[in-house]
């Protein structure tokens, strides 16, 4: 399977270079995919695969009876270019203006555009909230009792079986089930690490996370990340090298908030740089299943051999957040895991664990992440075009291809803290880029939440950050 | 309420009023139905619900006989308080702890060994009401996250149980957690570091111990009366002594002892605290299991400078299982706030707004008063049991809340290898040695009271009885 992504890879990168290169030119068109396949030497559908990587992207576009034509970057806003964040470790000191922002989004905004929270006006919402009713309802005293960890035998083998679309391959002993995606994360840092101790994390990085690890008394050791390809692994081989790493936290698919995905090929790479290292990845997969092309794609435990990978995720972004599912997939650190869920917080609500594990038993799981991915895909569209007309030149947008969140770079005079605050108080929250770095860094970038708000306004919102932008240049 | 659960309550009353007395024959069946106007499976059902509360026990055809007291001529003597305080211990080794709470989910066993209320005793048909309709209304409404301070329909109802308790603390200062286990982590973590010391009780239950362990923090046990609790003079020589950061107390009916601190220690221990500036973890559980009719005040009823970090949960009251649990944190609310986002982000919000329904609906003082009422009844007649199967010598606490009792064997006796041989005969018991950071208790035992009574019960401690005199016939 690694020689096939391989493949498919080469393809795409082929194109993409001979459009850094000017070697094709924008409205070029862009060999057939019979020619390509002839001049590679390799299978038609090795090709489609790499075009529609490439679409994905929106480096090439499809003419319909005409064929693939490199895409005019004029309608959008370019996206960032790579990080460049302090090169040696630091203690995090988010402030707690992280927990204003979200409670801002929730309560105090009447345009919520700062938080990180999915929609939930989805019918498999209401499927959930029955099957908990219902569940009330049945006489059955285990559903009074303690779900003690690892937590629900059912939930577990229900997250099993979704595992493999990840193609991770687990059993349900394998899986602890934890409140949400941060207590998986932060049970799996306790496991790995002691106060005191380095992690690396990709830089921005979910506030969140930052914020855990500042809690747990860890330094964090960010490490340049490209806003399409994802962390650096040569900048990540070098730190390794450098400082003595307890983990690596990363999220490969649709991190919070760059929204990159990384190749196969490079988390086959960072899967194996790490088991060299004998440094576990604490990997971050909550936006993985809200991919708007193609198949889910593959967590990088994929290619864990060892144990050495600590998959976390959670229902929290898919289906319900306030239902706080989540689970660890921890490896060797099974037991450790599961013995720290316990002293943590005893157990997770029986309830909810079991209408979960009957929810995901169904089979309207997947129908509903089709609907979801392609809502969110539309918005993102309404969002990118929204943001190209309201937001003044020399503001750039990343264009997820999955997710729900677009990381904004600013023009450099703009503070996104002040911008946050006059935001605010026209209705409109954002989360500013501060919050995204350990070392202060991201001054002039907002994340913003394009699936949560109307799409008016949304438009609204836009409007009137465009305007506190251009005034505070 | 149910109408077989009205009528139980009703003759509960009057079996506790003397109406009948021990020994003495209930009306049957048929003319309780006349009596009552209730169906002959509303009567029957009624009669069931009192057996399981201990108040009745069948005989065969002849009727419903309300339960010999049982009452021993003697009272059971003491178990001995620790004398002298040890030094700082890094706690190790809890692990059996999950063993035992696991099996009390298994029904071929007899579990006297986790502190976990039989679901016979818990409102469990009322709560699922509320949930149904929590579920509902939370589908219906946009989800999203309750995040810290957590669902404020809930935080406005917990205010006023803590008024209760004498805390005017009020909803804003209140914070929402995944049970009292999370809620003491995050006290923990907010006011101390790994390698610090903290002050309890001893013996202490393993929870406890185990968040320490877990922290990284080093334990002293501070001498504890059975019958007073913890000696708040024995704590200022510790202060003095060592360089305590944080101090830990249950004070309403603690676990194992079920002892509850008079308000006199309860303001010296407060004042105490307040002067060396160290932060007090009040954990109130069991504060509103308390056999008396009146609820006792908290320690933070005493607290005038927000130095008391004050939690509980409705674990032992309404339902293990729903993990809703709050910290009234004083003048550390914004650090716990935090801590409690960085580390699982929110709380569950549909057993919130259960919690908040079914506490809004009243009944829940009525619960609480057949609780208490069944809990005290059963103590009686699990130490009744202990003392009449257990060896010569054995000592038994007296707690006047909760639903433990704590049990000293005569030295010699090895309760860990008595758990093991327990295990085999399918009774949990939870060993003396979890229950201190230095490996005290090898001799004591906990036994758990809220289980239904009945013929196993007795068995099962006769079995235990048997097997602790066979460790000190063989030691």
């Amino acid at each position: 399977m690694v020689e096939e992504a391989l493949r498919y890879e080469q393809v795409a990168d082929q194109v993409r270079e001979q459009v850094r290169l000017g070697a094709l030119r924008p409205g070029e068109r862009i060999p057939s995919v019979r020619q390509m396949s002839r001049r590679l030497g390799v299978s038609v559908s090795t090709v489609v695969q790499g075009y529609g990587l490439l679409l994905d992207e929106r480096v090439i576009e499809a003419r319909p009876q005409s064929g693939y034509y490199v895409q005019a970057p004029v309608q959008r806003p370019a996206p960032p270019g790579i990080s460049r964040p302090q090169a040696h470790p630091v203690a995090v000191t988010v402030s707690q203006l992280a927990l204003q922002v979200v409670q801002a989004s929730r309560h105090g905004a009447r345009i919520p555009l700062g938080s990180a929270l999915p929609r939930t006006d989805f019918p498999a919402v209401v499927r959930l909230h029955r099957i908990l009713a219902s569940l009330a309802r049945r006489p059955d005293p285990r559903l009074a009792d303690y779900d003690m960890p690892p937590g629900n035998p059912a939930l577990r083998h229900q997250v099993a079986r979704r595992a493999a679309e990840a193609g991770v391959v687990v059993s349900a002993d394998e899986v602890v089930i934890t409140n949400g995606c941060v207590e998986a994360l932060v049970l799996c840092l306790r496991a790995v690490t002691r106060p005191g101790d380095t992690v690396a994390i990709e830089s921005p990085a979910f506030f969140g996370t930052l914020q855990s690890i500042e809690s747990l008394g860890l330094k964090a050791l960010e490490i340049p990340t490209d806003p399409r390809q994802g962390v650096s692994l040569p900048a990540l081989k070098l730190a390794l090298e450098q400082w003595p790493l307890k983990a690596v936290v990363l999220s490969p698919n649709f991190s919070n908030p760059l929204g990159y995905r990384m190749s196969d090929r490079r988390k086959a790479e960072l899967v194996a740089l790490l088991e060299r290292a004998r440094v576990p990845l604490i990997e971050d997969d909550v936006y993985a299943d809200l991919n708007y092309h193609g198949e889910r794609p593959r967590a990088a435990k994929a290619w864990d051999r060892t144990g050495n990978v600590l998959l976390c995720s959670s229902l929290s972004k898919t289906l319900d957040p306030g239902m706080r599912i989540g689970w660890a997939i921890p490896g060797r650190h099974t037991e450790t895991v599961t013995h720290l869920k316990m002293v943590t917080s005893l157990a997770g609500p029986t309830l909810p664990a079991q209408a979960a594990a009957e929810y995901l038993a169904g089979s309207g799981h997947e129908r509903h992440l089709r609907s979801v991915r392609s809502a969110y895909r539309e918005r993102r569209d309404r969002f990118l075009d929204l943001a190209a007309r309201h937001l003044p030149s020399g503001c750039r947008v990343t264009q997820p291809e999955g997710g729900m969140l677009a990381w904004v770079e600013l023009p450099e005079a703009v503070d996104s803290l002040d911008l946050y605050r006059r935001a605010l108080a026209r209705g409109v929250s954002t989360a500013p880029g501060p919050l995204f770095s350990a070392s202060g860094r991201y001054g002039n970038f907002v994340r913003l939440n394009y699936a949560q708000a109307e799409v008016a306004l949304m438009e609204e919102g836009l409007t009137i950050l465009g305007e506190l932008i251009r005034e505070g240049r | 309420m149910t109408r077989y659960e009205q009528l139980a309550e009703t003759l509960a009353r009057q079996i506790h009023s003397g109406a009948w007395g021990p020994g003495t024959r209930i009306p049957g069946t048929r003319e309780l139905s006349r009596l009552h106007r209730a169906s002959i499976t509303t009567v029957m059902a009624a009669q069931r619900l009192l057996e399981g509360w201990g108040l009745v026990e069948a005989r065969p055809r002849s009727g419903y006989y309300v339960r010999g007291a049982a009452l021993p001529l003697e009272a059971p003597a003491l178990p001995e308080a620790v004398a002298t305080p040890g030094a700082p211990t890094l706690v190790q080794s809890q692990r059996m702890a999950l063993t035992l709470i696991q099996a009390t989910q298994r029904r071929d066993v007899l579990p006297l060994g986790a502190a976990v209320p039989d679901v016979t005793f818990l409102p469990v048909a009322a709560l699922n009401r509320a949930l149904g309709a929590a579920a509902r209304l939370a589908g219906d409404r946009a989800g999203g996250y309750d995040f810290p301070p957590g669902c404020p329909e809930l935080r406005g109802q917990i205010a006023r149980r803590m008024a209760l308790a004498g805390c005017d603390t009020g909803p804003e200062g209140i914070i929402t957690t995944s049970g009292a286990q999370e809620a003491l982590t995050l006290a923990l973590r907010a006011v101390a570091e790994p390698g610090d010391v903290i002050a309890i009780e001893t013996p202490t239950y393993y929870g406890l111990l185990q968040v320490i362990e877990a922290l990284g923090m080093r334990a002293l046990e501070v001498p504890t009366d059975p019958l007073a609790g913890l000696d708040p003079e024995a704590l200022a020589q510790a202060l003095a002594r060592w360089p305590i950061k944080a101090c830990v107390v249950v004070s309403n009916f603690s676990n194992p002892l079920g002892c509850a601190l008079s308000s006199e220690r309860k303001r010296a221990l407060v004042t105490l605290c307040a002067k060396a500036q160290i932060p007090l973890v009040e954990n109130d559980i069991y504060g509103e299991l308390g056999f008396a009719d009146q609820r006792p005040l908290a320690a933070k009823h005493f607290d005038r400078h927000g130095n008391v970090l004050y939690l509980s949960s409705f674990s032992k009251t309404l339902e293990p299982g729903l993990r809703v649990g709050w910290i009234a944190p004083g003048r550390h609310f914004d650090r716990v706030a935090h801590l409690k986002y960085v580390s699982s982000l929110a709380t569950p919000t549909v057993p919130q707004l259960a919690v908040a329904r079914y506490l809004e609906q009243g009944g829940y003082e009525r619960q609480l008063r057949r609780a208490r009422a069944a809990y005290a009844r059963h103590v009686e007649l699990m130490s009744a049991a202990v003392q009449g199967h257990f060896p010569v010598g054995t000592r038994i606490s007296r707690p006047t809340g909760g639903f433990v009792i704590w049990v000293e064997l005569p030295e010699g006796a090895d309760s860990m290898a008595l758990y093991e041989q327990a295990l085999s005969e399918r009774i949990t018991i939870a060993p003396g040695p979890l229950f201190s950071a230095t490996g005290r208790y090898r001799h004591c035992l906990r036994l758990t009271c809220a289980q239904p009574w009945g013929a196993a019960s007795e068995q099962g401690i006769a079995t235990l009885g048997r097997l602790a005199r066979q460790q000190l016939e063989v030691g």
